[in-house]
C-alpha cells in the first residue's frame, strides 16, 4: 500500500468522523437536558441580564423623550413670545401712524374703534390658539404618562411571570422532577408570558387615540378662531376706510 | 538500455533487422531534432548530438529551412485574402478589417519550454499536496478532538449579546418655528395696517402645527418596547 492511498484513507476517516460528529452531538441531548436543574441559575442568569439591560434602555429612551419634549416647548415658547413682542409693537406704531393721519373727531373715533377692535380680535385668538397649544400639550403628556404606566403594568406582569417561571422550575429540579420536563414547563411559561406582554402592548398601542379626539377638536377651534379674526379684521378695514374716505 | 539511446552512435546497429524499428527511431530522432532547433540549438551542436546520422541531417535540416524560408512568402497578401473572404458566401461578422492577423511568428506546437513549464506546475502540485495532505488530516483531527471535548463539557447557551435586539434610531421629529417676525413699516394708510396686523396670523398657525407634532413623541419608544418584548428567546435552551 502507498502513501498515497495511506493518505486518502486516513483523511477519509477525519472526514467521516466530522460528518458524524453533529449526530453525537444530538445523542447528548438528554445530558444537555440533565443539566437544566444542575446549572439552572446559569442558564437563565442571560434572561435576567437581558430583560435589565433592555428595561435599562427603555428608561433612558423614555427620558430622551421627555428632554427632546421639553426642548421643543421650550424653543416654541421662547419663538411665541418674540414674535407676539415683535407683531404688538408693530401694531401700536400702525395705530399711532393712523391716529396721527386723522385729522378729524370722526377720524380719530374711527381709530379708537379700530384699535379696540383689533386688540379684542387678537386677544381672542391668543386665547384660543394658547388654549389649543396648552390643550395639547396636556394630551401629550397624559398620553406620555398613561402608556408608561400602562408599559410599566405590561412589564412587571412579564417580569413576575418570569419569576415565577423560574421558581416553579427550582422547586420541580428540588421534586425530582425529570429535567426534560422541567426545562419545556418553563419554556412553554415564558412563551405564555411573552406573548401577553406582545398583546398588552398592542392595547398600548391604542391609547395614543385620545390624544387625536383633542387634536381635531382643538384644530377646529384654532382654524375658527383664524376666520373669525380675518372677519373682523376685513370689517375693520372696511370701516376705517370709509372714515378715511378711501 | 544504451541501444534505446537516439543519441547513441550504435543505435542504428544494435537493431539493424528491424527496418520499421528503425523508421520509428528515425522519427523519433526527427523530432529531437526539430525540438532542439525551436530551443535555439545550432545544426552544428545538433550533428555533434547524432553522428551516425549527421549526412541525413543535414538533408533534412536543408529541406526543413528551405520550407521555413517559402512558408513566409505563402502568406497571401492582404488584397488576396480580401477576395477569398468575399468570395465566401457565409457572413460570419460585419467588420469590415479583415480577420488575418500579420504576425511576425506562425503558432505551431507548443514550444518545449512551454512543455517544461506545464511540467514544473505540475511537479509543484505534486510536491504541495504532498505537504498539504498531512498538515489538512492533522487540522481535521485536531478540530475533532475539539469539538468532542467541547461537547462534552459545555452546555449550550444563548448568546449573551443583543443580537436579537432591533436597532433603536434616535428621536428624529421636526419642529418648524414660526419665522422671525418682521415688523411692517407703518405708512398710515388702512390696507397697510390691517395687513400687518394679518400677518401674524401665520405665526399661530404655525405654533399650533408645531404643538401637534409632539404627539410624535408619545409612541417614540415603540422600538425600546419591542426590544424588551424579545428579551426572551424561544429557542434558547
Amino acid at each position: 500500500m502507498n502513501s498515497k492511498k495511506i493518505l486518502t484513507i486516513v483523511l477519509g476517516l477525519a472526514i467521516a468522523t466530522n460528518l458524524f460528529l453533529p449526530v453525537a452531538s444530538f445523542a447528548q441531548t438528554t445530558t444537555v437536558a440533565n443539566r437544566f436543574c444542575t446549572n439552572i441559575d446559569k442558564i437563565l442568569s442571560p434572561i435576567d441580564q437581558r430583560i435589565a439591560d433592555r428595561e435599562g434602555k427603555l428608561q433612558a429612551k423614555r427620558q430622551e423623550i421627555s428632554d427632546n419634549l421639553a426642548k421643543r416647548i421650550n424653543e416654541r415658547d421662547a419663538k411665541k413670545l418674540e414674535n407676539r413682542n415683535v407683531r404688538d409693537d408693530n401694531r401700536d406704531a400702525q395705530y399711532a401712524k393712523l391716529e396721527a393721519k386723522a385729522t378729524t373727531d370722526a377720524q380719530k373715533q374711527a381709530v379708537a374703534s379700530f384699535k379696540t377692535t383689533v386688540e379684542s380680535a387678537v386677544s381672542a385668538r391668543k386665547a384660543t390658539v394658547d388654549s389649543a397649544i396648552q390643550a395639547l400639550r396636556q394630551s401629550v403628556d397624559q398620553s406620555i404618562t398613561a402608556r408608561k404606566s400602562a408599559v410599566d403594568a405590561a412589564i412587571n406582569a412579564f417580569k413576575n411571570s418570569r419569576t415565577a417561571a423560574m421558581e416553579k422550575a427550582k422547586a420541580d429540579c428540588v421534586a425530582g422532577v425529570d429535567a426534560k420536563t422541567v426545562r419545556e414547563t418553563y419554556r412553554t411559561s415564558m412563551k405564555a408570558a411573552q406573548d401577553k406582554f406582545k398583546s398588552d402592548f398592542q392595547a398600548i398601542e391604542k391609547l395614543k387615540g385620545s390624544f387625536e379626539t383633542v387634536r381635531a377638536e382643538r384644530k377646529q377651534a384654532v382654524e375658527k378662531a383664524i376666520a373669525d379674526f380675518k372677519v373682523v379684521m376685513e370689517k375693520a378695514r372696511a370701516d376705517l376706510k370709509t372714515a378715511f374716505q378711501q | 538500455m544504451p541501444g534505446n539511446d537516439i543519441t547513441s552512435p550504435d543505435f542504428k546497429e544494435s537493431k539493424p533487422y528491424m527496418n520499421n524499428h528503425n523508421d520509428k527511431k528515425k522519427e523519433e530522432i526527427i523530432e529531437k531534432v526539430l525540438q532542439y532547433l525551436e530551443s535555439g540549438k545550432t545544426p552544428a551542436e545538433i550533428f555533434g548530438l547524432f553522428p551516425k546520422y549527421q549526412e541525413e541531417l543535414k538533408e533534412i535540416l536543408s529541406t526543413y529551412n528551405l520550407l521555413k524560408e517559402e512558408s513566409k512568402k505563402i502568406v497571401p497578401t492582404k488584397e488576396s485574402f480580401q477576395q477569398i473572404i468575399d468570395k465566401i458566401n457565409v457572413s460570419v461578422t460585419n467588420e469590415l478589417n479583415p480577420r488575418y492577423s500579420y504576425m511576425e511568428e506562425v503558432q505551431g506546437r507548443p514550444s518545449l519550454e512551454k512543455i517544461n513549464n506545464i511540467t514544473k506546475i505540475f511537479n509543484l502540485m505534486n510536491i504541495n499536496w504532498k505537504i498539504w495532505a498531512p498538515v489538512g488530516i492533522v487540522a481535521v483531527v485536531a478540530l475533532v478532538i475539539i469539538g468532542s471535548s467541547q461537547l462534552g463539557t459545555k452546555s449550550p447557551q444563548a448568546p449573551i449579546t443583543d443580537s436579537g435586539q432591533a436597532q433603536e434610531q434616535p428621536i428624529a421629529v421636526s419642529q418648524d418655528l414660526p419665522k422671525v417676525a418682521v415688523a411692517e413699516p407703518a405708512t398710515g394708510n388702512v390696507d397697510d395696517a390691517v395687513n400687518a396686523i394679518l400677518a401674524s396670523v401665520s405665526d399661530d398657525e404655525a405654533l399650533f402645527a408645531d404643538a401637534i407634532k409632539d404627539s410624535e413623541l408619545i409612541a417614540a419608544d415603540n422600538q425600546s418596547i419591542n426590544n424588551f418584548g424579545q428579551s426572551y428567546y424561544e429557542n434558547e435552551f
